[in-house]
């Protein structure tokens, strides 16, 4: 897995990017061939849901190409883009609300299989609505500090190079998160805790 | 500073909630083949599209009427201003006169112009108005000139009110006089701001000189040009009561040439 996320950061290598991103002229399809893949994880870091993810990266494109004349060419294309991803999300969270994801999401994932005992299924559509409410619940860019450390595994150092900020700021991003999700997430546990005795 | 150590890296320290977490959360999931081709039918498109953000035809009127409005809000402000200003300068130029009726002037027009010639002044006219017309000439004969350097002279108004002021001061002295200055006026300014205000000291100066007849006819086309203007209401009231005046007397002692107070030497004029 970490090999799949590592080969989506054409920015990181300062060297490669400079010339990977400059050389070539710019235009919305280039962009989409080399960073498309990197534009559709960033969405799903940032709390789209996977059925509206092919609309979202839409727009994020259409974005792309109505200010591809303000885009500074020295800056990296992949942070230019997680900035636009950072705005596109938001909106959409706006619009949506967490509980639209909630109440409709992972029907794929919890299918039955015939692996899989039918209380596993439940225990794990369980979770996944507790810990999907308890994210969609933080800041968008602490959320997605979150998901690109723990569950994608990405250094700090990764982290502040696309969402272009300082390493310091990474960390204080995690550990907030961290510490409103513990909170967040045993409240919730104890309130089912207690609806269930 | 050091990278923080990762939950799944540290299972000691995890607790209820950060296992639900690490176990529940969506980890994001690369594009599949059909989630690239849609995506990059749809970037086709994209591609195709003029890259400026076409011109919003709606957002060009909402601009245009905005400005519209603003420029003409502040037109119509400004020309409203405008004419509030012109009435309350005649307003003023009124109140300035019922004021000055009850301080008299420290200083004339007369006073200052000592050398202006002068015409032989006709015998004063003791009685030729009734008591209503000595009450309006009485309020009227304010003759309170504004201070001579206190006039603009680029002011159209500011000439004006020196000549009206002249030839209300000599009103009751020499109305000879009064009607040069008003004359004066008359030539000047035709259609003058106080050309009302003018005409009726002209009547009162013809009254006062016993040419009743032009007096008359000057109340009659002060009426014709201003019908609305108090000046022309008081002027008629002044011809009026004199011809009631003047038709009583004879039918008080039954004498036809009774010249008493109130009526006018040369009645054949009237």
């Amino acid at each position: 897995m970490k090999q799949a996320y590592a080969q989506l950061r054409p920015s990181f290598d300062p060297a490669a990017a400079g010339v990977a991103e400059t050389s070539q002229p710019l235009e919305v399809r280039t962009i989409y061939q080399e960073h498309g893949r990197f534009v559709w994880l960033s969405l799903q870091r940032l709390g789209i849901h996977p059925s509206d993810l092919d609309d979202v990266a839409q727009d994020v494109f259409m974005i792309v190409h109505r200010r591809l004349d303000t885009f500074d060419r020295r800056a990296r294309v992949s942070t230019w883009l997680f900035g636009i991803c950072m705005r596109v999300a938001a909106n959409y969270r706006r619009r949506r609300r967490w509980t639209h994801e909630v109440l409709s999401g992972g029907a794929e994932d919890d299918r039955p299989s015939a692996l899989v005992a039918a209380d596993e299924v439940l225990v794990r559509r369980e979770q996944r609505e507790l810990a999907e409410r308890a994210l969609n619940r933080l800041e968008i860019a602490k959320r997605a500090t979150f998901v690109m450390f723990e569950l994608e595994s990405l250094s700090c150092l990764e982290i502040a190079e696309l969402m272009n900020v300082p390493v310091g700021t990474v960390y204080s991003r995690l550990h907030s998160a961290r510490r409103q999700l513990e909170k967040n997430l045993s409240r919730d546990l104890a309130r089912r805790r207690l609806g269930n005795s | 500073m050091r990278e923080p150590t990762r939950w799944r890296d540290d299972p000691t320290g995890l607790t209820a909630a950060s296992e639900v977490l690490l176990r529940g959360a969506r980890r994001p999931q690369l594009p599949g083949s059909r989630d690239l081709d849609r995506l990059g039918a749809a970037i086709e498109g994209i591609a195709r599209a003029p890259s400026r953000a076409p011109v919003s035809w709606l957002r060009l009127g909402v601009a245009g009427v905005l400005a519209f409005s603003i420029v003409g809000g502040g037109t119509f402000v400004w020309a409203l201003h405008a004419r509030n200003a012109k009435r309350l300068a005649a307003a003023g130029v009124e109140a300035s006169e019922a004021t000055r009726a009850h301080h008299p002037p420290r200083t004339t027009i007369a006073a200052l112009e000592p050398q202006a010639p002068v015409e032989p002044e006709p015998a004063p006219v003791r009685a030729v108005p009734a008591a209503r017309v000595r009450r309006h000439v009485a309020e009227a004969r304010v003759a309170a000139p504004a201070p001579v350097e206190a006039v603009a002279p680029t002011d159209s108004l500011a000439r004006e009110i020196p000549l009206i002021d002249a030839g209300r001061s000599d009103l009751a002295a020499a109305p000879s006089r009064a009607l040069a200055a008003l004359e004066t006026h008359r030539r000047e300014f035709p259609r003058g701001q106080l050309a009302a205000e003018r005409e009726f000291l002209a009547v009162q100066a013809l009254l006062q000189m016993n040419r009743v007849a032009d007096a008359n006819k000057r109340a009659a086309e002060l009426a014709a040009r201003y019908p609305s203007s108090s000046y022309a209401a008081r002027a008629a009231r002044l011809i009026e009561d004199l011809e009631t005046q003047r038709a009583a007397a004879p039918a008080r002692d039954g004498s036809r040439g009774n010249r008493g107070p109130g009526l006018p030497r040369d009645r054949d004029r009237l």
